[in-house]
């Protein structure tokens, strides 16, 4: 268990023009989306102009609950950062939003439950300001179509949205549909020793 | 869209300064710019203060008013850097070279690319800020930093939609590497791999293992674009310009694509076809740009050699390496030889104009792993960014 799932040192987020809106909600665990109040269509990252209709009119729509499922990962064991020497290999997934038209954003997967013992409630988990701790996913665990929902790691002045699996009975249908309509052609992938 | 240009510029001249691992050139990117041009001219037999258009692509930070300064060219009539991309602008920096001297813009143009890695940083390490802003805000701070996790990510996509393996991906890589043994240029030239080595080589970013990823390197290549008429006054056979295409697909960048995992050729390749007037068929020997095997393999499909996800199925059997270096026995030996130098995988990774090179050593008969009466041959540039390009030369 860490304050957060890489070492200090790594880059954070500074909001710009386009995305600073999407940040402070971040920052109030609030995982909001654009939309298009035009045509509906739903778009990430913050950009000012609907690719479909070119509309400037926008909602930030709240995930509630921030649900998803994992599109794809990959497990890096290679740092490429100076910050990363010595962090053991991590995982970085793209996590397909469940209620947000299949928008697909970026993210690191950690685990909520280890060993399945202590079940921190969900609400808290979205709602509560207060600190949870997380730990790292077994990156054998990981899989395409996994359903997982938001964690939130707070740094001072800016929050990340983190994923952790989920038993969300939303998220597991989610899940479900993805693995319906992209059912895997291989088998799931080697892993080479723990993380 | 009618295309006026098929056969009207050819490339008179190539040149490439001695390819070394990063960190090991001893003299400055600049220098080795201009010595690929020099050498470019020489190989062309053309004065060097001809030149009057200098094209290159990814930034390159050894400007056209530098060179010419530095190279006593008195009249640079265009000066021109193919936008975004990276090293998906190889064969776009060459196009723009084309449509400038078809429209009679300049006469002789110079398209570039100059890297030493070990003196500006490599690709293959961040150094993103402690704060980032703009698109780099949602990958960085997640540890998503260089190009081999964001190609780990459509890799790992392809393999789960459509069966693909490392396997397959070590077919690419094998291929690349065999070619490099015959090439003394190639950095990787006497160090074969195998596929077991390729199994048991570490994971940079899971599935992609070390020998899936091109190599950083320092070195500069160049080729002289010109009309046919001009190249008559020069000393090589031309090698003419049938088509090249650039451009981009829906939504590069995001992860939402409507054609995630893909290496954005979609819609770039089928211009490429159109103007050439050729289909893959008719291809006999391909330079395919690797940042990954697993964006080769898309590029591969994206060209229409295969339909989509049957990349990897497609790449076995020894169908990319040529007759020379195959297993015995292959059943596909030989049929459509790739990246015959090496490529970024294991001649040197030049930012892909070396492979340019390699495409006019083909036509010219005097590749190292030269494919016998190959009288076409197609480039195709970084694949996976935005915008990305290709061409097509003939004999």
């Amino acid at each position: 268990m860490a304050d957060s799932y890489f070492p200090k040192g790594m880059p954070l987020p500074q909001g710009g023009m386009h995305d600073q809106e999407y940040w402070a909600w971040t920052k109030r665990h609030r995982l909001m989306i654009q939309r298009c109040t035009k045509c509906g269509t739903f778009r990430h990252n913050p950009i000012p102009h609907c690719f479909k209709c070119r509309s400037l009119d926008y909602l930030w729509v709240d995930q509630v609950p921030p649900i998803g499922v994992v599109y794809t990962f990959t497990i890096v064991r290679a740092p490429a950062h100076p910050a990363l020497v010595g962090r053991p290999p991590f995982n970085v997934a793209v996590v397909e939003l469940s209620r947000a038209g299949g928008v697909r954003l970026a993210t690191n997967l950690v685990d909520m439950n280890p060993n399945g013992k202590e079940p921190v409630s969900q609400v808290a988990r979205w709602n509560n300001p207060a600190k949870v701790p997380a730990f790292e996913l077994d990156p054998k665990s990981i899989r395409i179509g996994m359903p997982v929902e938001v964690v939130w790691e707070d740094h001072e002045d800016v929050t990340l949205p983190l994923f952790c699996p989920s038993t969300d009975p939303e998220a597991l249908a989610a899940a479900e549909r993805h693995t319906k309509a992209a059912p895997p052609k291989t088998a799931p992938p080697k892993t080479r020793g723990a993380a | 869209m009618p295309w006026s240009m098929r056969d009207k510029t050819c490339i008179a001249g190539i040149g490439e300064t001695e390819f070394l691992p990063w960190g090991q050139a001893r003299r400055s990117e600049f220098q080795m710019a201009c010595e690929a041009i020099i050498t470019t001219c020489e190989d062309a037999g053309l004065p060097v203060e001809q030149v009057d258009g200098i094209f290159s692509y990814a930034d390159d930070r050894n400007n056209g008013p530098w060179i010419a300064r530095a190279l006593g060219i008195p009249q640079l009539r265009i000066n021109n850097m193919f936008w975004g991309g990276g090293g998906g602008g190889g064969s776009g920096a060459v196009c723009n070279a084309m449509m400038a001297v078809y429209s009679g813009v300049c006469n002789y143009a110079i398209a570039f690319r100059s890297l030493a890695q070990g003196q500006f940083g490599r690709f293959g390490q961040s150094r993103a800020a402690e704060r980032v802003q703009g698109e780099g805000a949602h990958s960085s701070p997640f540890g998503l930093m260089n190009p081999v996790h964001r190609y780990a990510l459509h890799a790992r996509r392809h393999m789960h939609e459509f069966g693909t393996t490392e396997d397959h991906l070590c077919n690419l890589s094998l291929a690349s590497y065999k070619h490099a043994q015959r090439n003394p240029r190639a950095v990787m030239y006497g160090r074969p791999i195998t596929r077991e080595l390729y199994h048991k080589s570490r994971y940079i970013s899971e599935p992609l293992h070390l020998y899936d990823c091109c190599q950083e390197n320092d070195g500069a290549a160049a080729v002289l674009v010109t009309t046919p008429e001009r190249a008559r006054d020069l000393k090589q056979k031309p090698t003419f310009l049938m088509a090249a295409a650039q451009g981009t697909g829906p939504h590069e960048g995001g992860y939402a694509s409507p054609e995630y995992p893909t290496s954005n050729f979609n819609s770039v390749a089928k211009d490429l076809w159109a103007r050439s007037g050729i289909e893959p068929k008719d291809i006999q020997v391909m330079q395919i740009y690797e940042n990954m095997t697993s964006m080769v393999l898309m590029s591969i499909e994206e060209h229409g050699f295969c339909k989509r996800g049957e990349g990897g199925p497609f790449s076995d059997g020894g169908r990319l390496e040529h007759k020379l270096v195959a297993d015995p026995g292959a059943p596909h030996a030989g049929k459509l030889p790739m990246n015959t130098s090496g490529g970024n995988l294991a001649e040197a990774y030049i930012h892909g104009l070396e492979l340019v090179t390699e495409a006019v050593r083909q036509m010219r008969g005097t590749s190292t792993c030269q494919v016998e009466g190959a009288e076409i041959c197609l480039v195709a540039s970084g694949p996976g960014v935005a915008p990305v390009s290709d061409l097509i030369v003939r004999r």
